[in-house]
C-alpha cells in the first residue's frame, strides 16, 4: 500500500492548480521589483503615509523591504490563501456534496488520519507553490536593483506560508462547522478579508488599530522578516495558531456527521431553528403550489439569477465599497499623489487617461484597474457553471427535455446573468457618486457614469465567450482555462503595453483596451469603446447558441467537436460496428 | 399500429470507433406501457436521449406521435415527460421549488393540487431541499417532474431504480393509471420482474442492437421449459433421454432436470417408461429468457 494516499491524492489534485499559481507569483515577483525600480526616488512621498506604512509591513514603503512587502508579500499570500481555499473546499464539503467522501471515510482508516493528510496535502502544495516563488524574486530583486538578500527573500516566505496555512485550516474549520462548500468558502473568504482589512486600515483609524493583534497579517508582516528584527515569539504565536487552528478542524471534523446536517450537534432550540430553514417553512402536507401560470422561458431567466445572485451581489458590494473607499481617500493623498503626476507606471497602469492626482485617474488606478477583471472572471464562471457545470451535475439534461428550443434556454441562461451581472456592476455607481458628493470630491457623474456602465461591455464579452468556448468544448476545465487564459491575456496586454512600446499597437486586440474606464471617465460616452465590444459579445453569443444547439449534451466522448463539425453528415449515412459497446445505457 | 413511438435505421456512434445503436427500428403502439430490456451499455438509455433530442442520431431518425424527434424536438418534448436514469436536481431548490421551476417550462397546464396528491401517494415531502433528499426520494421528485403535466408519452428510465418494494409497487400503479388514461409509456430496465409485471410488449436490446421484440407471454411461451423428474431408484442413463429440443441440464439425489425446447410430450413418455416418480413443468421466468437470449447470442 502507498504511504499517505489521501496526502499524495490530494497533492496529485494541486498539481495544476499551483503550477498556475506559482507562474502567477512568478509575474507579480517580477513586476513589483521592475516597479520599484521605475518609481525609484519618488516614493519618498509616501514616506510618512501611516497607510502605506501598513502596506509595507511596518516600513516605510520607499525602501525596498517595505515596497517588496507592500507588493509581494502582501498579495502573494492572498492568491496563495484563495487558492488553498477552494482546494480545501473542494477536498472535504466539495466532496461531501457530490458523495464521494462516504467512500473514502468507508475505507479502514480514521476521521482525523483521512483530514490530517487532506490538510497535509494541500498545506504541502501551497507550500511548494509559494517557495517556487522564490527564484523569480530573488531575479526579480536583482533586475530592480533592491539590494536583500537572497535569504532573506526564503525567511520572508517563510512567514508567507505560514500565513497562508493559517487560513487553509480556517477554511477546513468551516467545512466542519457548515453545511456546504459555499457556506465554508465564504466563511473563510470572510475571514482572510475581515483580517487584510484590519491590518491595513487599522492603521488609518485609532478606532481600529488596537483591533489589528486579532488579525494574523499583523503577525506576519513582511518586512522585519526581510530586514532581520523579526521578534521570534510573533513567528511562534503564527505557528501556535496555526497548531490550534488545524486540531480544531481535526476535531471538529471527527465529531460532525457526514452528509446529513453536515455540522456539529447543536443545541435544542438552535438545532430547531435550523431544522426548520432547511425542511421549509410549510408543515408537511400544507404545500400550495404556484402553477397559475405559465411562465416559459422567464421561469429560466430567473432561475439563472437566483443561481448566481448571492455570489455576484458580493462582488458588486466588494466592488462598490473599493470604488467608494477610493474615492473617500483621495483627498488625503490629493497631495501625495502631485508626485506622481508624471509617473510612467501609473499612467501605464491608468492608461492614457487622466494623471494620477485627479479623481478620475486616481479611480482609475485604484478600482478601474482591478474591478473589470473581477467582474470578467465571475462572467466567466458564471458561464462555465451555467452549461458545463449543470451538464456534470446531470440537471442540464432535464432542462433540456423540456419543451423549448436549445437556442432559447441557452438565450435564457445567457440573459439571466448579463442582468445579474449588469446590476452588480451598476451598484458601483451609486456608491462612488454619493461618497464623491459627501467627501467633495470633484467627480463627473456622466463620466462616473460611462466608466462604470462601461464594465457590462467588457463583462458581456467574457461572458458570451465563454459561452462559446464551453459549448465547444463541453469540458468545464478545458474552457475555463481558455477563458481565463484569455481574460488574464487581454488584461496583461493592456497592462504592459503601458509599459512596452512595442506592445501599443498590439493592445487593441484586448478587450480592456476598448472599455478602459481610464478614458471613458474623462471622456464619456464613445459608441466605438462601448457598442463595439456589446456588437462582438452579441456575436459571440450567437455562434455560442448555434454551438449549443448543434452539439450532443452530457455524453461522456472526446468525439465532441468533430462530430458537431460533421453533423451534416449524418442522415442517412452507414454505420458498421467497430468496437465493443456503447456510452449509453 | 397506430405508433406513438417509431424509429427507423436509428443509429448513434461516438467517433469512429464507439457503436452505442445500431439501426434501431422499433414502434411503439399509443397507450401501451413497453419495457426496453438489456445490460448497462446496452444503449437503452442512449434511445431516450435521442427520443428526446439530447443527442443526434448519426443515421436514421425517430418521431414519436408522428413528431420528428429533432426537427419538432420541442413539439416532442412539450408530448413528453422523461425521467432520467440518474436523477439530478437543483441541490438548493426545494420539492416544491422543483415541481413550480418545471413545471413553469411546461407547455400544457399543470393541475396543482393532482400534483400534491401524487406527491403523497409516493409519501414525498415537498418542503425538502433536493440536495438533502436520499437517492429513492430524489427518484421520486424526477418522477413528480416527468408525470407532471400529464403528458402522452413517458420515457422513463430505469423508474423503480432506488424504490422500495412497496414504492416500486405504487409506481407501477401509476404507470398502469398513465396508460389506462391513454398515455404510452416506454422504459427502460434491467429488472425483470418489473417488465414482467407491468409491461405488455417488451424490446431486448444488446451491445445496440434490438435483438428481439414482442409481447412477455409470447416470450415466456417460445422459450424452453424447464423439467424437473424425481425417480425412486437410481435414474437411468443419459442415453434414455436423447430425444428432439431435450437437454439434461443437472443430476443429483435421484432428480434430473431438464430444459425441453418445444413439446414436452416426448419427454414425458420416456419418463413414464423409466418409472418417473414425480414431475414438476413450469414455464422461465422472463429473467431466465433474457439469460438465454444472451447465452444463445454469445459475446458480441
Amino acid at each position: 500500500m502507498r504511504a499517505l494516499p489521501i496526502l499524495m491524492q490530494t497533492l496529485g489534485g494541486m498539481r495544476t492548480r499551483s503550477i498556475v499559481t506559482a507562474i502567477a507569483l512568478a509575474l507579480l515577483a517580477v513586476l513589483a521589483s521592475l516597479e520599484y525600480k521605475e518609481l525609484g526616488d519618488s516614493l519618498q512621498d509616501l514616506a510618512g503615509s501611516a497607510f502605506y506604512t501598513a502596506l509595507g509591513g511596518g516600513a516605510d514603503i520607499s525602501t525596498p523591504e517595505g515596497f517588496l512587502s507592500a507588493y509581494y508579500f502582501n498579495f502573494a499570500p492572498i492568491i496563495v490563501i484563495v487558492v488553498g481555499i477552494f482546494a480545501s473546499t473542494s477536498g472535504v464539503a466539495g466532496e461531501e456534496a457530490s458523495g464521494s467522501l462516504d467512500l473514502l471515510l468507508a475505507q479502514p482508516m480514521s476521521r482525523v488520519s483521512f483530514v490530517a493528510q487532506r490538510m497535509g496535502g494541500v498545506a504541502v502544495g501551497l507550500t511548494l507553490t509559494l517557495l517556487a516563488g522564490v527564484p523569480f524574486l530573488a531575479w526579480g530583486v536583482e533586475l530592480g536593483d533592491i539590494g536583500v538578500e537572497a535569504w532573506r527573500l526564503l525567511v520572508a516566505t517563510g512567514g508567507s506560508i505560514l500565513l497562508a496555512l493559517l487560513f487553509v485550516g480556517v477554511a477546513y474549520l468551516a467545512c466542519a462547522l457548515l453545511p456546504t462548500r459555499a457556506e465554508a468558502g465564504m466563511a473563510a473568504g470572510g475571514a482572510l478579508l475581515i483580517a487584510f482589512f484590519l491590518q491595513t486600515l487599522g492603521s488609518t483609524s485609532e478606532a481600529i488599530e488596537p483591533l489589528r493583534v486579532i488579525s494574523p497579517f499583523h503577525w506576519a508582516e513582511g518586512t522585519p522578516l526581510l530586514t532581520g528584527d523579526y521578534p521570534w515569539p510573533r513567528l511562534g504565536a503564527l505557528m501556535g495558531g496555526n497548531l490550534l487552528v488545524y486540531g480544531a478542524a481535526a476535531w471538529a471534523f471527527n465529531r460532525r456527521e457526514i452528509a446529513g446536517a453536515g455540522r456539529l450537534p447543536l443545541p435544542g432550540p438552535i438545532r430547531g431553528l435550523v431544522k426548520g430553514r432547511e425542511d421549509g417553512a410549510h408543515a408537511r402536507g400544507a404545500v400550495r403550489l404556484r402553477l397559475h401560470g405559465r411562465f416559459g422561458l422567464a421561469a429560466v431567466v430567473r432561475r439563472s439569477v437566483r443561481a448566481w445572485a448571492t455570489p455576484v451581489l458580493l462582488v458588486s458590494l466588494a466592488a462598490a465599497a473599493l470604488g467608494a473607499a477610493v474615492v473617500a481617500l483621495y483627498p488625503d493623498f490629493r497631495e501625495t499623489l502631485g508626485e506622481f503626476a508624471d509617473s510612467e507606471f501609473f499612467s501605464g497602469f491608468a492608461g492614457s487617461g487622466a494623471a494620477i492626482n485627479t479623481p478620475e485617474g486616481f479611480l482609475a488606478v485604484e478600482y478601474f484597474s482591478w474591478v473589470p477583471v473581477i467582474f470578467a472572471v465571475l462572467a466567466f464562471m458564471a458561464a462555465a457553471s451555467s452549461v458545463a457545470g449543470e451538464e456534470a451535475g446531470g440537471t442540464l439534461d432535464l432542462l433540456a427535455a423540456q419543451p423549448h428550443g436549445r437556442r432559447r434556454l441557452l438565450a435564457g441562461k445567457m440573459l439571466g446573468l448579463a442582468l445579474i451581472l449588469s446590476a452588480g456592476i451598476a451598484l458601483s455607481y451609486p456608491a462612488i457618486i454619493l461618497t464623491a458628493e459627501g467627501r467633495g470630491v470633484d467627480l463627473p457623474a456622466g463620466g462616473t457614469a460611462w466608466a462604470i456602465f462601461g464594465m457590462v461591455p467588457l463583462t458581456l464579452l467574457h461572458l458570451t465567450f465563454t459561452f462559446l468556448v464551453v459549448c465547444l468544448l463541453r469540458d468545464r476545465f478545458a474552457a475555463t482555462v481558455i477563458a481565463a487564459t484569455v481574460t488574464a491575456g487581454g488584461y496583461l496586454l493592456e497592462f504592459l503595453a503601458g509599459f512596452v512600446g512595442a506592445l501599443e499597437g498590439v493592445q487593441k486586440i484586448s478587450p480592456y483596451y476598448w472599455t478602459d474606464g481610464s478614458i471613458l471617465i474623462v471622456e464619456g460616452f464613445d459608441p466605438l469603446r462601448f457598442l463595439g465590444p456589446l456588437v462582438i459579445a452579441l456575436v459571440l453569443a450567437l455562434l455560442a447558441l448555434e454551438a449549443f444547439q448543434r452539439r450532443d449534451l452530457a455524453v461522456a466522448s472526446p468525439f465532441g467537436l468533430r462530430d458537431m463539425v460533421s453533423r451534416s453528415a449524418w442522415r442517412g449515412g452507414e454505420l458498421q460496428p467497430e468496437a465493443e459497446g456503447g456510452s449509453g445505457g | 399500429m397506430d405508433a406513438a413511438v417509431r424509429t427507423e435505421g436509428l443509429s448513434k456512434t461516438y467517433g469512429d470507433t464507439v457503436l452505442a445503436l445500431d439501426h434501431l427500428d422499433l414502434e411503439v403502439g399509443r397507450g401501451e406501457i413497453f419495457g426496453f430490456l438489456g445490460p448497462n451499455g446496452a444503449g437503452k438509455s442512449t434511445t431516450i436521449r435521442l427520443l428526446l433530442d439530447l443527442i443526434r442520431p448519426s443515421a436514421g431518425r425517430a418521431e414519436i406521435l408522428g413528431k420528428d424527434c429533432q426537427r419538432d424536438s420541442v413539439e416532442v418534448r412539450a408530448l413528453t415527460g422523461y425521467l432520467p436514469g440518474d436523477v439530478r436536481l437543483y441541490d438548493r431548490l426545494s420539492g416544491q421549488q422543483t415541481v413550480e421551476f418545471f413545471g413553469s417550462l411546461r407547455r400544457r397546464p399543470v393541475k396543482p393540487d393532482r400534483v400534491v396528491a401524487l406527491a403523497e401517494r409516493l409519501d414525498l415531502d415537498l418542503t425538502r431541499r433536493a440536495g438533502v433528499l436520499s437517492k429513492g426520494n430524489r427518484q421520486k421528485l424526477g418522477l413528480l417532474v416527468a408525470l407532471l403535466d400529464q403528458p402522452p408519452v413517458l420515457l422513463l428510465d430505469e423508474p423503480t431504480s432506488g424504490l422500495d418494494p412497496l414504492l416500486q409497487h405504487t409506481v407501477w400503479e401509476v404507470l398502469r393509471e398513465e396508460a389506462e388514461r391513454g398515455a404510452t409509456v416506454f422504459f427502460s430496465s434491467h429488472v425483470m420482474s418489473e417488465v414482467e409485471e407491468i409491461c405488455e410488449r417488451v424490446g431486448i436490446l444488446r451491445d445496440g442492437r434490438l435483438v428481439e421484440v414482442a409481447p412477455v407471454s409470447d416470450l415466456k411461451g417460445r422459450s424452453v421449459r424447464r423439467v424437473i423428474a424425481r425417480f425412486g431408484d437410481t435414474p437411468p442413463g443419459t442415453a434414455a433421454f436423447r430425444l428432439p429440443g431435450v437437454r439434461e441440464v443437472e443430476r443429483h439425489d435421484g432428480v434430473v432436470e431438464f430444459s425441453v425446447d418445444g413439446d414436452i410430450g416426448g419427454l414425458v413418455q420416456a419418463l413414464a417408461e423409466h418409472g418417473v416418480r414425480d414431475l414438476e413443468s413450469r414455464a422461465p421466468t422472463l429473467d431466465e429468457v433474457m439469460r438465454a437470449f444472451y447465452e444463445e447470442e454469445g459475446p458480441a
